[in-house]
């Protein structure tokens, strides 16, 4: 091996050595950088929209606070699902009981599901029965009274004919509803 | 249009071929292009006559291309400008050619990137049967189709000894080659990629060596410089960003969470919205009931589930029935689910319907 090419070989691992000790850290670092400041470049972007508009902002939420707060309204907050639930429950007996009917069956579908936001959902089933009559203003007791109630569906079985509104008739109601609520800690 | 196209790439391929031609210089009493005329400073490839070296051939067992190339490069350093090659592995075996210089070489020092010896691109286009007599003023040799070749003379001047002494098979023919040029060029054409690995002329080797250090110093230096030009515009930019974000203000942040509110109650306000439009109001159900009653019929079930109303019942004429449905504005869609049945004088109907939706409202 003659010295040019000594001095050659020499020459390369040191090029490797910078390269790959202070090349590539250099570069991994730049990268890095690169991204901070991409994030940074966002934010300032962000932040001088939100100060050229700031009118507009703060006249936005406040409208938006105001047009939500009524219609939040309707859904009660709750702090936890199995509150919720007893509540529900407790109104519909009340109903119930404010109609002169029986309890058939309560029963839970589904807990708990995500309506979007804040707003969650349980789904009840419930059977009574009783007068055609009766039953008909139990339903619009629900309908108009909960307001956070959806019904979702309704089967009238009669026992065992509905001749008409004044006959006296009985049946067999079975309701299937969401009730929606808002959890505490979201707005 | 394709008889144009085609003029057009023949016309563009005897260009190329010219240009090739003109890169190609041939050494053999002088040194001109295949064109015959002077070559420019710096060519492609220079072929080097017959005269202007002796042939040596070896066989060595050495199966890796690599190793002999190794070997030949070190056997060929021991004489100043001698070319080798290095033939392909047969039975174990690979020929090493080596093209050693004769000494009048030297007045014909053309530039060029690659070396090869006249015989062995000859070589290359000679079929296995074929004998080739190369003529020149200066110079007549017999080459065979394996590389190996022999200057005219004394007992060696007639074809049909040459073929003898090169033991060639009977049938033999002799390929007479005045005109080298296009034989040169096929040649060329045909040697493998190895051969031109090994060719690099010294005048190409001498300047490779020459610009080396500066080009790679300029590499490294551009890297360098892109490092530190790069590195400096993050740095400015990253302080003039924070400088600008700092102006701004402390209610930024504030300003940021009202935004953020905003989203939020956008969002908490569309759901609310598709979360009360989905209420299907149950109480138009008790006005159809009510026309089934006034038009004779009696009910035994009624099922509402996802808007559509399902009515089992019996009444003197299930047809009247449907007839006072449509009627009403409330339902649409009113029809039979099943068959009408006759049941003790009176009919046993399933009518399904649909409730519109905003009924509430008219």
């Amino acid at each position: 091996m003659n010295a040019d090419r000594t001095k050659w070989l020499l020459m390369a691992v040191l090029l490797l050595a910078v390269v790959k000790f202070v090349v590539m850290p250099w570069r991994e670092q730049q990268t890095e950088s690169a991204q901070s400041l991409q994030v940074l470049t966002q934010r300032l972007d962000r932040s001088s929209g939100v100060v050229l508009n700031k009118e507009k902002i703060i006249a936005t939420r406040d409208q938006l606070r105001r047009a939500n707060a009524p219609v939040a309204a309707i859904f009660p907050l709750s702090s936890g699902d199995a509150e919720a639930q007893l509540s529900v429950q407790s109104s519909m007996d009340a109903v119930l009981q404010r109609h002169g009917l029986k309890l058939g069956l309560f029963d839970w579908a589904a807990t708990n599901v995500e309506a979007g936001g804040s707003l969650r959902y349980s789904r009840f089933q419930l059977q009574t029965s009783g007068e055609t009559s009766v039953l008909a203003r139990f339903l619009a007791d629900v309908e108009i009274s909960s307001r956070q109630i959806a019904i979702r569906e309704v089967s009238l079985q009669g026992q065992p004919l509905l001749r008409g509104a004044s006959a006296g008739d009985q049946a067999e109601l079975r309701l299937v509803a969401d009730v929606y609520f808002r959890v505490k800690g979201s707005l | 249009m394709m008889i144009r196209i085609r003029e057009g790439w023949e016309a563009l391929m005897l260009r190329i071929a010219a240009w090739v031609s003109a890169q190609v210089v041939f050494v053999t009493s002088d040194a001109l292009n295949l064109l015959g005329s002077q070559p420019s400073r710096w060519s492609l490839v220079e072929i080097i006559g017959r005269e202007h070296y002796r042939e040596r051939h070896r066989s060595v067992p050495i199966v890796r291309w690599w190793d002999a190339k190794a070997v030949a490069e070190l056997e060929a350093r021991a004489v100043t400008g001698c070319l080798f090659h290095v033939g392909p592995l047969i039975d174990g075996h690979r020929k090493l050619t080596f093209f050693e210089p004769t000494g009048d070489r030297a007045n014909f020092d053309t530039q060029a990137i690659f070396r090869f010896p006249e015989t062995l691109v000859l070589s290359q286009v000679l079929g296995s049967d074929r004998l080739a007599r190369v003529i020149r003023p200066t110079i007549t040799f017999f080459l065979s189709p394996d590389g190996s070749s022999y200057k005219a003379g004394g007992l060696l001047a007639e074809p049909d000894r040459v073929a003898h002494a090169m033991g060639l098979k009977p049938g033999w023919q002799l390929l007479p080659i005045e005109q080298e040029g296009p034989w040169l060029l096929a040649g060329l054409r045909s040697l493998p990629l190895s051969a031109w690995f090994t060719a690099w002329s010294p005048a190409a080797i001498r300047w490779i060596r020459e610009v080396r250090a500066p080009v790679l110093g300029s590499l490294f230096l551009a890297v360098m410089l892109n490092l530190v030009l790069a590195s400096a515009y993050l740095t400015a930019t990253t302080f003039w960003r924070t400088r600008s974000l700092e102006t701004l203000g402390p209610e930024v942040g504030t300003l940021l969470n009202a935004q953020r509110e905003v989203d939020s109650l956008a969002a908490e306000q569309r759901v609310y919205g598709e979360v009360l439009n989905s209420r299907q109001p149950v109480y138009p159900v008790w006005g159809v009931i009510s026309e089934v009653w006034k038009a004779g019929g009696w009910l035994s079930a009624v099922r509402l589930s996802e808007g559509v109303l399902t009515l089992r019942g019996r009444a003197p004429s299930a047809t009247e029935v449907l007839s006072a449905l449509s009627k009403n504005r409330a339902v649409s869609n009113p029809g039979f689910a099943a068959a009408v049945r006759q049941e003790g004088g009176m009919q046993e109907f399933v009518i399904e319907l649909r409730l519109v939706a905003g009924i509430e409202r008219s």
